[in-house]
């Protein structure tokens, strides 16, 4: 019998903000070879389109998250005529930790080292380099698929909470287990008892999981909306809401309260649950939902708030990482000022002051203008190469 | 290449738990050389063991084939308490210690429906009918801490409740001579749990 009770990994081990002090790029996309040292602070990069800009993002994006945010294939990522594309970078901690870490992608294969050990284990590495982004093409944190959503908030969980691993992969199996009783098709029908076990394993897991996403989104909420109504031409008033599919409004209520209602959910859907196969309620099925005056974002928001709302909620997770991790990630924002009006654009760039580490691309020579004043470092990108631009 | 004799003891080999195809042939080649004095006497053991060696009836444990089991039998010890574990091993471990004088029940593995694993085929019902022709008065449950021990665990607790015994399961927490700085968070918590007034 096998027992899935192996010692989880802890994917938040690294404490103190962290400052990546080298990037070194080989053959990614249009970057032939680039290797800069980014001070801490803004990082401004400025080029025309088709230079660079997003591929330099993209690759820290790789090293953060082990994989492109744009390409659907590894092998997109290697620039055309080279053999294998290669991102690295050095990291400092505030605690003084120092890691080195490698993402080469080959033939459609990704190898990757920490502090020179090959991992094989990629969830052992991704994180290490703890950074959020924004590309404005991406808005598939507000029109995406709800699991989505769910994964992003979920990631940010068990950043904060490391033990957290342990109600999630604890969910997980009963979920499995339970499915696999819904599927089972005998005559014999489905043993009370015996989903009773797993059902209440499964909201003793559940309501955790709950607890957890609705405390971390109680922390978000009031960053993500005072960004947004400074970033956004069209305020309205946004909000983020949890919307359970098995307690109704979360905040409030108890451990027990929430058990309770859980387990009353499971037994309501017991009958569809039989004949579907599969468990219908549950933190699995739960829904983050943003809102603008009230209206599902997703549904009635313009690109424009949809865009502003990605934005703001990507810098209110970093704020809140610093604040209870404190580990604060690194933000890179890809042409994030293109479309905000002059105000608003300080608005943004003040509101990024003071931050360990950003980097931020722009396309127009005006805008440079305006924020070169916040910026620590300006770099222009040309055809894949990075070159410091001294202040005007 | 190999003789055939050599080729049926290696393919025999690979069949056992954890032997590849390489130490197979290395037990095999060693057998018949330098081990051949070993050979003999494990053949010999090999098939008094499966001549003779079978399950209690009542309990599941390890005993001599067609009878029951000597911690069964023994009547100093006590009936009235059942330690249920998971295999055949987890009894021999526990009666290692030498702390338990009450009898054992092996469910032969934990609920998994993932596995196919139901109630029925874990000797639940068996143990339900010991529970009334002995009197029962504790069942300790000594499932393993997964996942599946746990509801495995819940699921007898629940099904002997109308019973009105005692039903208990194991403490987890800190093992001996291990040290709390090395001990994981989870193992932590279940050591606070159940901690223990001085
Ligand atoms: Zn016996």
């Amino acid at each position: 019998m096998r027992h899935p009770n192996r010692q989880l990994r802890c994917s938040a081990c690294y404490h103190g903000s962290v400052l990546i002090e080298r990037v070194h790029i080989r053959d990614y996309r249009n970057i032939e070879r680039e290797e800069i040292e980014p001070p801490p602070g803004i990082n401004l990069i400025f080029g025309a389109n088709a230079q660079g800009k997003t591929n330099f993002l993209d690759a820290i994006h790789v090293a953060a998250y082990l994989k492109s945010a744009r390409a659907t294939r590894e092998r997109e990522i290697v620039r055309g005529g080279a053999q294998r594309a290669r991102v690295e970078v050095s990291l400092a901690r505030e605690d003084g930790l120092k890691n080195q870490l490698s993402v080469t992608v080959a033939g459609g294969k990704k190898f990757v080292k920490l502090d020179g050990n090959s991992i094989t284990r990629f969830e052992d590495a991704i994180g290490v380099l703890s950074a959020h982004f924004f590309f404005p093409g991406d808005l598939s944190l507000i029109k995406g698929d709800p699991s989505l959503r769910r994964e992003t908030l979920d990631y940010e969980v068990v950043k904060a909470v490391p033990s957290a691993v342990r109600p999630y992969a604890d969910y997980k199996r009963a979920l499995m287990q339970r499915n696999a009783i819904l599927k089972r098709k005998d005559d014999a029908g489905i043993n009370g008892s015996e989903m009773n076990a797993w059902s209440d394993r499964l909201v003793a897991a559940g309501v955790e999981i709950i607890r957890m996403r609705t405390n971390l989104l109680k922390r978000i909420s009031p960053r993500f909306i005072e960004h947004y109504r400074r970033i956004s031409e069209n305020p309205g008033k946004t909000e983020i809401g949890y919307v359970s599919s098995v307690a109704g409004k979360v905040s409030g209520k108890s451990r027990e309260a929430l058990r309770g209602s859980f387990s009353k959910e499971l037994a309501r859907a017991m009958e569809k649950e039989a004949e579907l196969g599969y468990t219908t309620v549950g933190p699995h099925r739960d829904e983050l939902l943003f809102t603008i005056g009230g209206e599902s974002l997703r549904r009635f928001g313009s690109q424009g708030q949809q865009r502003c709302a990605v934005l703001a909620f990507r810098i209110a997770l970093c704020d809140v990482a610093r604040e209870i991790g404190g580990e604060e990630p690194v933000l890179c924002l890809d042409d994030a000022l293109s479309e905000l009006d002059d105000v608003r654009k300080t608005h943004l760039l003040k509101s990024l002051e003071g931050r360990k580490q950003v980097f931020i691309t722009l396309a127009s020579k005006k805008e440079l203008k305006l924020v070169s004043s916040c910026a620590a470092k300006i770099w222009e990108m040309k055809a894949g190469k990075l070159s410091p631009i001294s202040r005007a | 290449m190999l003789p055939d004799a050599l080729k049926r003891l290696v393919h025999e080999l690979k069949k056992l738990p954890g032997v590849g195809p390489r130490g197979a042939e290395r037990i095999a080649l060693w057998l018949i050389t330098d081990g051949v004095g070993v050979s003999s006497a494990l053949s010999d053991a090999l098939s008094a063991a499966v001549e003779e060696v079978g399950f209690c009836p009542v309990c599941g444990t390890l005993t001599r084939k067609g009878e029951q089991c000597p911690m069964y039998t023994d009547p100093s010890r006590d009936k009235t308490r059942i330690c249920v574990v998971e295999g055949p091993l987890d009894a021999v471990a526990i009666e290692r210690s030498g702390v338990f004088d009450g009898t054992y029940h092996v469910l032969g593995g934990v609920l998994s429906p993932l596995e196919g694993v139901t109630p029925d085929d874990i000797r639940i019902p068996d143990l339900i009918k010991r529970v009334k022709d002995d009197s029962v008065v504790e069942v300790i449950i000594a499932t393993n801490p997964s996942a599946e021990g746990d509801v495995t665990a819940n699921y007898i607790a629940d099904e002997l409740r109308s019973y009105g015994i005692g039903v208990t399961r194991l403490a987890r927490g800190l093992p001996t001579g291990g040290l709390i700085d090395y001990a994981d968070s989870d193992t932590i918590e279940k050591a606070l749990e159940n901690r223990i007034k001085l």
